[in-house]
């Protein structure tokens, strides 16, 4: 398919109101989940999920699309406002952002963020619309061999990457593969740990399971260590910056988002590392280096291109291999399959419709939130004074009512609240939800092609190193998961010598 | 510990329930039996389960200082209690709800979770609570009854 027919094929989703209600919608959504510190662009995504049904699977994507961009961007806010990340991907924007409110000019410092934050956005789709197609064309040759591998892939590099030591992300991982193993054997057919429950024979549903370890646990772990938020009572004076500063920085601008937009393409790298990482090259590569952390907007500017460029980065392995680059992109390969999809290379042959969707949506929630920011900076700052009190027992409700209205049964109730709970105790222990949810999403790719590999080569494990393709991917699997253990040793080996 | 006896349990566990699958024999049974895949799972859990422990043996101590450490910041204490109030009170909701409904438990459990949070001081206060509570309810009603035609649970008693 032709690159432009590709981004042109779902153009007329757009000249729909109701379409443009939910793009709008879902945006200031997202905008609300992402300010409100506590609240996470991920819980938003799975709270809302259920609320899909009821528009078809292009509207249904491009509302989630509005909650995942617009949280994204407003994590800015309450960084910038009370020096409390919305969300992890503006740990850096604080560091300035913060810095320029406590100047008094939390305005400016809102107006760099948000068309720092815009740039970015675009800049990721425009390298999306480039590279998934290509990495696409490639995935097609791949193999039950090969998706064994890239299933493995995504495993091992969340679990890597996620917070706390990679052994305990691998467990996380396993744990999902658990859970997406309940209910009928993909091959056989026979009822596997079904327990006798005519309710788990379906096998354990997505939403339920989502909202579960991404929702209630963080509900839960809010109110075990409900923090007191104080809020600076900041003026929020003029908001764009003047022309001549924006075109200053807007080389900067460029190469944060080429950062941002690279790392979030690596699955499970995310925004937080995007932003950090070209807050860092920023900083080591200015004149005025000293200046960063004191409030220079270049700081804010940086961090906010990178973390949201790397939005359209995530979408790359997700739409080119069907594996997740984030929880949230998990989360939205959620939806596809709950609408019949198969997110992956065939999606550009049997959907360009939904791919061209996907490209528009995000340029589309991207000019949502930068007029949404630039408009309404002011009265989102108020957002941050919505008592936690009132604001955990109705998430808790739409968790509920959401887990309730997949299949009308309070047997999805039981599992959501099941999934919190044991969301809860594992992170307890240092085994945190993503790579748990990354695991369940994966879960029947890898569970499917493994066997199907293994039972087309009669048996002989080889088949997983025969193919070069295939040994490539276990090789980088092996070098994700021993690479850092091996490297941690030279370098211990190393300082033993100096010794 | 802790991590090793769950992966332990959850693993043992696993390989016990596999046990009364059916087998598969043979080459070409390789893979096809509904078995193999969660034996393999849970085999690799309990090997992920000692890798840990081990790694958590050979961290090395932290050594001691001379000197006093810095005074910390006051931490607020966990509030464990609270969270196991709360998923009692959901399993409560869950149950009520299959008797009375949506409407009544949605509004008892908002109610009880908030004044759980933090309990209302005076009259107003409670009023609002009240009011939130039912206001949620009426919202939710709106969102998922009459916008997106999902019927929420009604009740044995109600129905």
């Amino acid at each position: 398919m032709e690159a432009f027919e590709l981004l042109t094929a779902g153009l007329g989703n757009f000249a729909q109101p109701l379409t443009l209600a939910l793009l709008i919608g879902g945006s200031l959504l997202g905008i609300v989940f992402g300010a409100i510190p506590g609240l996470t662009a991920t819980m938003g995504m799975a709270i809302f999920l259920p609320l899909t049904f009821a528009m078809s699977d292009t509207n249904g994507m491009i509302f989630l699309l509005g909650i995942y961009v617009g949280s994204c961007y407003s994590g800015s806010l309450s960084a910038i406002l009370v020096n409390i990340p919305g969300t992890p991907s503006a740990i850096a924007t604080g560091f300035d952002g913060h810095a320029m409110a406590k100047k008094g000019l939390a305005g400016q410092a809102i107006g760099y963020a948000t068309l720092a934050s815009a740039l970015g956005g675009l800049f990721g789709v425009a390298v999306l619309m480039f590279a998934a197609p290509v990495l696409a064309d490639v995935a097609l040759e791949f193999s039950a061999q090969e998706y064994t591998g890239v299933a493995l892939l995504g495993i091992s590099i969340v679990a890597y990457i996620s917070f706390g030591s990679t052994i305990k992300g691998l467990i996380g991982g396993v744990v999902g593969l658990l859970l997406a193993m309940v209910g009928q054997d993909v091959i056989s057919g026979y009822p596997r740990f079904v327990f006798g429950s005519k309710d788990l024979q379906a096998g354990l549903q997505m939403i339920p399971v989502m909202v579960g370890f991404f929702g209630l646990t963080e509900v839960f772990d809010k109110l075990e260590r409900e923090s007191h938020i104080a809020v600076i009572q900041t003026k929020i004076g003029r908001v764009l910056p003047s022309l001549s500063k924006l075109a200053k920085l807007s080389p900067m601008m460029l190469v944060s988002s080429l950062i941002g937009t690279f790392i979030g393409a690596v699955p499970a790298a995310g925004g937080a590392i995007a932003s950090m990482a070209a807050y860092g090259v920023q900083k080591r590569f200015s004149r005025h280096a000293e200046k960063f952390g004191s409030g220079a907007p270049e700081g804010v500017v940086a961090a906010e291109a990178a973390n949201n460029a790397a939005v359209g980065g995530a979408f790359v392995p997700m739409l080119s291999l069907g594996i997740p680059g984030d929880p949230q992109t998990a989360i939205l390969i959620g939806a596809l399959m709950i609408n019949g999809l198969a997110p992956g290379p065939m999606l550009f042959a049997t959907r360009p419709d939904m791919i061209s969707t996907i490209y528009l949506g995000n340029v589309f929630c991207v000019a949502a939130f930068a007029v949404i920011g630039l408009v309404g900076a002011r009265y989102f700052a108020r957002l941050m004074h919505v008592p936690g009190h009132y604001l955990l027992p109705a998430i808790f409700i739409f968790c509920i009512v959401g887990s309730y209205a997949i299949r009308n049964t309070l047997f999805d109730v039981w599992v959501l609240l099941g999934c919190g709970v044991l969301g809860y105790l594992l992170q307890k222990i240092g085994i945190m939800p993503a790579p748990v949810i990354l695991g369940f999403v994966l879960g029947p790719i890898l569970e499917d092609n493994f066997r199907r590999a293994l039972i087309m080569s009669g048996g002989d494990w080889t088949t997983f190193v025969s193919r070069p393709l295939s040994l490539a991917l276990l090789v980088i699997n092996a070098f994700i998961i021993l690479g850092p253990i091996l490297l941690k040793r030279l370098r211990l080996r190393g300082l033993n010598q100096e010794d | 510990m802790i991590p090793l006896a769950f992966c332990l349990l959850l693993g043992g566990g696993v390989i016990l329930a596999c046990q009364d699958f059916p087998r598969a024999h043979g080459s070409q049974g390789f893979g096809q039996g509904p078995a193999f895949y969660p034996q393999v799972l849970a085999w690799a859990l309990i090997g992920l389960g000692l890798a840990s422990f081990l790694t958590h043996l050979r961290q090395p101590a932290p050594a001691p200082t001379e000197t006093a450490p810095a005074e910390a910041a006051p931490e607020e204490p966990a509030r464990y209690g609270l969270v196991a109030a709360m998923a009692a009170l959901a399993v409560a909701d869950i149950l009520v709800m299959q008797y009375f409904g949506f409407f009544v438990a949605g509004f008892l459990l908002m109610l009880a979770m908030i004044c759980l949070i933090r309990p209302p001081r005076g009259l107003r206060p409670l009023l609002l609570d009240l009011a939130y509570s039912a206001g949620m309810v009426v919202l939710v009603y709106l969102v998922f009854e009459a916008f997106i035609k999902i019927q929420l649970p009604r009740g044995a008693f109600l129905s």
